[in-house]
């Protein structure tokens, strides 16, 4: 078999990653103290399901890792929150405001389920990407023990980033032109809330 | 252009071999196999392949200050009874040290070998040699695609960020500024991005892209004996290896 | 030989308020250029879409009636499996490349390689097309830095290498400057010479008069004209559907009105020098 998605959920996916790319770089050059490395995962869970977007978020990490590989067992963080992203989307969750807010709820708690091992384990506690070590690093100093230092340091990081990531794509679910967003799996569900 | 020893060899080869090392690093635990091992044959390997001036800034910037944190926070803060050293809050542990090199070395095998990989490595071969084993089209049409489509957005939304920029946006000031500047910067990107999906998916199938056939190759990428025979003999090594390791009366513990 | 057919065709977009095309049938001849005209939302692009099968396979709606190729109903054909059958050459360039490969030359073969042609097969059609389309200096750069126009080739070329015998051409000029249009041109009429089958929607109507054998005019749901090209773009009613006419049609109309009756509006050069020569 050489498909496994449609042709549209398959091409939305490098898209995606490029997004996530962009995001994260852009976030940097706006010196915003948030990754933003994930919109791109989340849209496709809006809009695809669970699966495009494990797949989008995944293979983030694996490009990102051809030029530094300790990106690579962060894929892990982008899989599951794009599996919590997009089996809410499935349920209906962008369709509304309050549940967009529950699931950003849950892509952070999945984030931090998994970045935190990731990093205390393979890593020793800094993030293999460099970011928020020297939050960890303050946090070790203050007396705590490594696993608080790293999920205190996660925690103020991870916590606003989901939540405007999450939402951006409520927003831009919105902003899509309708005879496109019909094409995707989940798209109908948002046409037939604004009609 | 002449290719070197690396260059020439398979891609999937390259990177079981890379893998056999890394999962070596993890079960044999010695710190000295990254150091003086891998390490050191990775670098004499880009040397004689002529990478060795990207390739070792690329492990350099990916090690020194990442390593240096590890080895601060690992060296000081393990919880351990046989200090070396101390100061203040700082107090230097054998296991702590121990544990760092340790840590280090195992990440140091996967960076070095990884790195050395994807340096001596053309994505489209390494794609095209893994669809040769099976992988779906459609995985390699997500990476190939990827890498092409994160250098054109980059460039489109440093565009848009200047027409923002023109038109009054303000990009710099308080937080709450530069997190307002985001949204408009990156979502007329996303969103004519997506609208072309539909055109994109038709030019796609206008090229038989979901055909039944299966698909043949226009880079002539094939396996030598050699490609074949290396990660045979690596995976060999690596077992007589843990053998030396892990079996009492051979080797060491 | 019909090529292909369009019996009673009803159709509307899923999300659209009102029917594109209502009861609409249509043949094309193998071997026939076609032109198609209308105005701007008249149903051209979505007829075209229609004939390769992009509607309903990628695109959905309500569909009625049936489109054949041969006799074979597309509606029922795999998407893919038309490919080697029927091109399609969009009207923006900048979407038309696979976005991964890393050569103009390796973009033409992409096709190939779906369909699974043996590789000396696939470089022995490459270099073909390169030649007949006179791409060379193309070839070794990479897709996505080429301009408007030179994409459009390769594009073409793509579509070519998988030799449909049926082409459908959906404004491939009108984001081109004149010289990349001109290049386009010269390739139609390659093609009408190796005798393809070509469906063109063209806003400008001189080089249609120039280059079709028939041509077919859109409006309100169905067709309006259909006869040879110089049969329709003679005919002053044609402006009333919102699209233009030659400049020389327009020519002969006014002398035919203001002047003298004309033998018959030529819409051509040599036509007009043909039904003039006696009149000066
Ligand atoms: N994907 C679509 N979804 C809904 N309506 C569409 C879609 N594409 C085109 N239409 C509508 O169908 C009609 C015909 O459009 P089109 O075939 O593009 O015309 P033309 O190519 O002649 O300009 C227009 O009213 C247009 O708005
Ligand atoms: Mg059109």
């Amino acid at each position: 078999m050489k498909k496994y998605f449609g042709t549209m959920t398959l091409i939305l996916i490098p898209i995606a990653i490029a997004v996530n790319f962009i995001g994260g770089q852009l976030a940097s050059i706006l010196k915003l103290p948030m990754y933003l490395d994930m919109i791109g995962t989340i849209l496709v869970a809006a809009v695809a399901g669970p699966v495009p977007a494990m797949v989008a978020g995944g293979v983030t990490n694996l490009i990102l890792g051809l030029s530094s590989p300790t990106w690579i067992p962060y894929a892990i963080v982008q899989i599951a929150c794009g599996a919590v992203a997009g089996y809410a989307a499935q349920k209906g969750a962008f369709k509304s405001f309050k549940w967009t807010a529950l699931t950003s709820i849950g892509i952070w708690a999945a984030a931090l389920l998994t970045a935190v091992p990731i990093t205390t384990i393979l890593f020793g506690g800094i993030a293999g990407g460099g970011g928020g070590s020297v939050i960890t690093a303050f946090f070790l100093t203050t007396g705590q023990g490594l696993w608080e230092s790293v999920a205190s340091s996660a925690l103020i990081t991870e916590t606003v980033d989901k939540f405007l990531s999450t939402f951006i794509v409520f927003f831009l679910v919105r902003s899509l032109p309708v005879s496109t967003l019909v094409k995707f799996p989940l798209g109908k569900m948002y046409v037939k809330d604004s009609e | 252009m002449k290719k070197g020893i690396v260059s020439k060899m398979y891609p999937l080869s390259k990177l079981i071999i890379a893998l056999l090392l890394g999962i070596t690093s993890i079960v044999v635990h010695q710190w000295q196999f990254g150091y003086f091992v891998v390490l050191p044959v990775m670098f004499m390997l880009a040397l004689v392949d002529g990478k060795f001036k990207s390739y070792s800034k690329k492990v350099l910037s990916a090690m020194i200050i990442f390593f240096l944190f590890i080895f601060l926070v690992q060296a000081f803060f393990t919880p351990s009874s046989n200090i070396i050293w101390e100061w203040k809050f700082l107090k230097l542990s054998v296991e702590g040290l121990d544990k760092a090199l340790n840590l280090t070395s195992t990440i140091s095998v996967f960076l070095t070998t990884l790195l050395l990989v994807f340096e001596t490595t053309n994505i489209t071969d390494l794609m095209v040699s893994l669809q040769k084993t099976g992988m779906p089209n459609s995985a390699a049409y997500v990476f190939l695609a990827s890498l092409q489509m994160i250098p054109e957005m980059s460039k489109r939304s440093k565009v848009i960020m200047q027409a923002q920029r023109a038109r009054g946006i303000e990009t710099e000031g308080n937080m709450w500024v530069r997190t307002k500047a985001f949204f408009p910067t990156l979502s007329p990107l996303i969103i004519s991005s997506i609208t072309d999906i539909g055109d994109k998916a038709a030019t796609l199938e206008a090229r038989a892209f979901s055909s039944s056939n299966p698909n043949s190759f226009y880079r002539d990428l094939s396996a030598r004996r050699i490609d074949k025979i290396l990660p045979w003999l690596i995976l060999l090594a690596c077992v007589l290896y843990m053998v030396w390791v892990f079996v009492p009366g051979i080797g060491g513990m | 030989m019909k090529a292909l057919e369009v019996k009673n065709l009803s159709f509307k977009y899923l999300i659209g308020k009102e029917k594109v095309f209502e009861n609409l049938s249509l043949s094309i001849n193998k071997g026939e250029l076609v032109a198609i005209i209308g105005r701007n939302g008249s149903g051209k692009t979505t007829l075209c879409n229609l004939l390769r099968g992009f509607i309903p396979h990628l695109t959905q709606g309500d569909l009625e009636g049936d489109i054949l190729l041969y006799d074979d109903s597309i509606l029922k054909m795999d998407l893919s499996d038309l490919s080697d059958k029927i091109g399609y050459i969009f009207q923006n360039p900048f979407i038309q490349i696979s976005g991964i490969k890393e050569t103009v030359y390796e973009e033409i073969g992409f096709g190939l390689e779906n369909l699974g042609v043996p590789r000396d097969e696939m470089i022995r059609r490459i270099e073909e097309i390169i030649k007949l389309l006179k791409i060379e200096d193309l070839k070794d750069k990479h897709p996505a830095e080429l301009s408007g126009g030179q994409r459009q080739r390769v594009a073409i070329a793509s579509i070519l290498a998988m030799d449909p015998e049926i082409l459908i051409i959906d404004e491939p000029t009108s984001q081109l400057d004149p010289k990349g249009t001109e290049e386009i041109f010269e390739i139609i009429k390659i093609l009408k010479e190796q005798n393809k089958t070509i469906i063109l929607v063209e806003h400008k109507i001189d080089l249609i008069a120039e280059y079709a054998d028939r041509v077919i005019l859109l409006n309100d749901k169905n067709i309006v004209f259909d006869g040879t090209t110089s049969e329709i773009l003679s005919k002053e009613d044609v402006m009333s559907y919102g699209t233009n006419l030659p400049q020389i049609a327009k020519l002969g109309i006014e002398y035919n009105n203001k002047v003298e009756k004309l033998s018959k509006i030529p819409s051509v050069l040599e036509e007009a020098v043909e039904v003039f020569k006696d009149k000066v």
